[in-house]
């Protein structure tokens, strides 16, 4: 059983719904509750809660594939607007999540959407130039 | 040692700095109490390779250690801690070294920074000079595999929180860096060459570490600032990126760590892989 007990409550009530669904998180890598690695593989992609020198973070894969975008890549390219540079909060992530898995319609997007937006959320984010 | 021995000489180092918090002026307990119980317990979580959350919202329930800190020691070819390495009565100087060699002597800064700030004195209790206090550091690198690493910048951010105004204090909350040493204690890149220093999100870092028999520690900015020039050699050395830029979470430890080799000069090179001083 992953060990939540140190993680934000919306991470524990996302490993709860995904319980619930039929897919619930499992350890993928563990080296202390603070560092940890949890994923839930569902129909619509691999989720992946990562605990990284206790700072919690949460990703989705597409199906199939192994690199993990945070939501904000993810609604950049299922809405095909510019990433946005802002942090997002992770309550918001969490229920942004919730609510995509849960959806019934099957999104449209492009990996190599996915891939560009995220190397261009992180350099801008670092004052770095792509 | 049992188990009731182990927790003894935690409870011994917590002591120490309880006696230290007490000579703290008026009106400053309150604010440095924190930082004193992070430092207190980044002493005691990496010698014990126990959590240093569950330490904080449990107390000290002895030796827990994990098995891939066991693991990550001996596919590095390092010392594994044992319980046998810490039974001396000098414990607390034992911890003090320990922390000294983790952190390339950061711990020392801070523990004379405090001491000479708020403590009149009572850090020298902790003798450097001691047959414990040098053992203790020799085992400071081995047990930096194990350590849930962010952990010992916090404390110095936190430390450096007290210490406002200063040079150190206005270097807080920059993050904490991560870099990889091999079983010499000497810090070498991936692929074993010297002057380079890994940094990276969890998992890759610690699959780095065990990949090139290195190990992995932290420490703070503000700390290294403060370092005399021969422990900031490492400065103008190359940084190894363990996690590619492009994969870089946002709002993560790691991204403040590139952010501020950025601001000092650093530039990725061509393939992403690595940040190298501008112009290098």
């Amino acid at each position: 059983m992953p060990d939540l007990s140190s993680a934000p409550q919306a991470l524990q009530t996302l490993a709860e719904r995904l319980a619930d669904g039929g897919t619930p998180l499992r350890v993928h890598s563990f080296d202390s509750p603070t560092n940890q690695q949890l994923r839930a593989q569902t129909p619509h992609g691999t989720v992946q809660v990562l605990a990284d020198r206790g700072q919690w973070f949460v990703e989705l894969a597409p199906p199939g594939a192994s690199e993990f975008f945070d939501t904000a890549v993810w609604s950049a390219c299922l809405t095909r607007t510019e990433v946005s540079l802002d942090l997002v909060p992770l309550d918001a992530q969490a229920l942004w999540l919730e609510e995509f898995l849960a959806a019934d319609v099957r999104s449209e997007y492009a990996v190599e959407c996915l891939l560009e937006a995220r190397r261009r959320r992180a350099y801008g984010r670092m004052g770095l130039r792509p | 040692m049992s188990r009731r021995q182990r927790l003894s000489q935690s409870v011994r180092v917590l002591a120490l700095v309880t006696v230290c918090v007490g000579l703290l002026p008026q009106g400053a307990s309150a604010s440095a109490e924190p930082a004193l119980q992070s430092i207190a317990y980044e002493a005691v979580v990496p010698a014990y390779g126990h959590d240093a959350k569950v330490v904080r919202e449990h107390g000290i329930p002895g030796i827990r250690r994990g098995s891939s800190i066991q693991n990550g020691a001996a596919s590095s070819g390092g010392r594994v801690l044992t319980p046998a390495a810490f039974d001396k009565d000098a414990f607390s100087n034992d911890v003090a070294g320990f922390g000294d060699d983790l952190t390339f002597g950061a711990t020392s800064w801070a523990r004379r920074t405090i001491n000479e700030k708020y403590l009149g004195g009572c850090g020298d209790v902790i003798d450097a000079s001691s047959t414990a206090h040098t053992a203790g550091g020799a085992l400071g690198f081995t047990a930096g595999l194990a350590v849930p690493t962010g952990y010992l910048g916090r404390a110095f951010g936190q430390v450096s929180k007290l210490l406002a105004g200063s040079k150190a204090g206005r270097a807080a909350n920059t993050g904490t860096a991560r870099f990889v040493a091999a079983s010499d204690g000497v810090v070498t890149d991936l692929v074993g060459s010297r002057n380079a220093i890994s940094i990276g999100h969890y998992p890759e870092y610690v699959a780095n570490a065990q990949a090139t028999g290195a190990r992995t520690f932290s420490m703070a900015d503000d700390a290294w600032n403060a370092m005399s020039p021969t422990e900031q050699w490492v400065r103008n050395q190359r940084f190894q990126l363990a996690t590619p830029l492009s994969q870089v979470r946002a709002g993560s430890f790691l991204e403040r760590e590139i952010g501020y080799l950025s601001g000092r000069g650093y530039v990725p090179n061509v393939s992403g892989t690595l940040m190298i001083p501008g112009g290098g």
